[in-house]
């Protein structure tokens, strides 16, 4: 079972409420999907500048394995105040601990609601299916 | 009486668009990426005048032979660059994320459509296609930047004569909006900025673009139990190939490098 204590986008981010600001990265099955469970090939992940508005599904940045390139969509609208930028040059902790060390962002939301999101029990359905 | 029609083949796009510009080229593997909902696409292709296509996220300093072409853009998809010359056949896949074709994890895909390459590539007389899994490539070189000269475990190699294991087939995807963009470059020929990579003449196959893509046509038809219908891009399509295609050879895209500096 994937954490009960954030919600999820069926695009495989997940988005976790910290005080007033929204944590998002991606799940471990977006990093089993994209690399195979071969940390190795994630090779980059551009990340936005910080300050940068987004909207709800805006694409914030992408991530590139050494097979494909994918999207990373925003959960929330609002201002991105932090990104993580020890991701660059550690890959790795998106396989290592994607729930954690392995964040993204950090948005400032217009609307901290996340309901709108899926649990981890719809979103467990979700990828079994 | 005819058979149920849930026993009949689902029907695919097919497009074959010979000789494309670069710009319409990459435009219109774009405006068939948007195409939420549309029916999966497999489109063949061949480029004139010859193009130099860098990956997604590769700065052009990195590609020497990028300075000195005439003509470079870059494509959707990462991974290296690849030189699409008169003996090169360039393929897309665009289909719905979720179709079932393409479910499953990026590997399960590739494996499914470079099952379908490796068998045209033997009907045509290419012998012993496959994965290059744990072996080494010959064709692996270092400081060039192109695909070929990077091979993966997942990568179709075959033996060149004289030369040994090289990579023949040049694969990545665009996963984006809940659809993917699959392209494909396959050699048919040697190629000037490519040595030591693995062609279909080099391993004693007489071949050229019309065979090649009969046979491709046939493998998809058969690995993904499809029928491939033969069309052509709508002017809806083209005029959305034109617009999309133009930033595709761009400096401002050609040159960026979103390793070096943020912003696109």
């Amino acid at each position: 079972m994937r954490p009960d204590d954030r919600r999820y986008l069926d695009t495989h981010e997940w988005a976790k409420l910290d005080g007033d600001l929204v944590v998002v990265g991606i799940t471990d099955f977006a990093v089993e999907e994209l690399s195979n469970g071969n940390e190795g090939d994630l090779v980059y992940c551009d990340l936005p500048d910080v300050g940068r508005d987004i909207d709800q599904g805006e694409t914030f940045g992408e991530i590139e394995s050494v097979k494909a390139v994918s999207d990373l969509n925003a959960p929330v609208a609002g201002e991105i105040v932090e990104i993580n930028n020890d991701i660059d040059e550690h890959l790795e902790v998106l396989s290592e601990d994607p729930w954690k060390k392995g964040w993204l962002i950090k948005i400032k939301p217009a609307d901290k609601s996340l309901d709108h999101l899926m649990d981890a029990e719809a979103y467990e359905k979700q990828i079994a299916h | 009486m005819t058979g149920a029609a849930a026993d009949d083949p689902e029907e695919w796009r097919l497009l074959e668009t010979t000789d494309a510009s670069a710009a319409l080229a990459m435009g219109l593997d774009e405006a068939l990426l948007r195409s939420v909902g549309a029916v999966p696409t497999l489109r063949l292709y061949s480029w004139a005048p010859e193009a130099l296509s860098l990956g997604y996220f590769q700065a052009f300093e990195d590609v020497p032979a990028a300075a000195e072409h005439p003509c470079v853009v870059r494509r959707l998809t990462g991974g290296g660059a690849i030189q699409h010359h008169a003996g090169e056949l360039t393929f897309s896949v665009a289909l719905d994320a979720a179709h079932p074709a393409y479910r499953g994890s990026v590997p399960d895909s590739y494996a499914r459509t470079h099952r379908a390459v490796a068998c045209a590539l033997e009907a045509v007389g290419v012998p012993s296609v496959a994965p290059r899994g744990e072996r080494t490539c010959a064709s692996d070189l270092e400081g060039t930047g192109m695909c070929f000269h990077d091979s993966t475990p997942m990568d179709l190699c075959w033996e060149m004569p004289g030369a040994g294991l090289a990579k023949g087939v040049g694969t990545a995807q665009r996963r984006t909006g809940g659809r993917i963009l699959h392209h494909g470059s396959i050699k048919l020929d040697a190629a000037s900025l490519e040595p030591a990579i693995a062609h279909a003449a080099g391993a004693g196959a007489r071949t050229d673009h019309a065979a090649l893509s009969r046979a491709l046509i046939a493998a998809f038809e058969d690995e993904f139990g499809i029928r491939l219908v033969p069309s052509a891009p709508t002017h809806e399509e083209l005029r959305a190939a034109e617009e999309l295609g133009a930033r595709y050879g761009a400096p401002g895209f050609v040159h960026r490098d979103p390793r070096r500096g943020r912003g696109r």
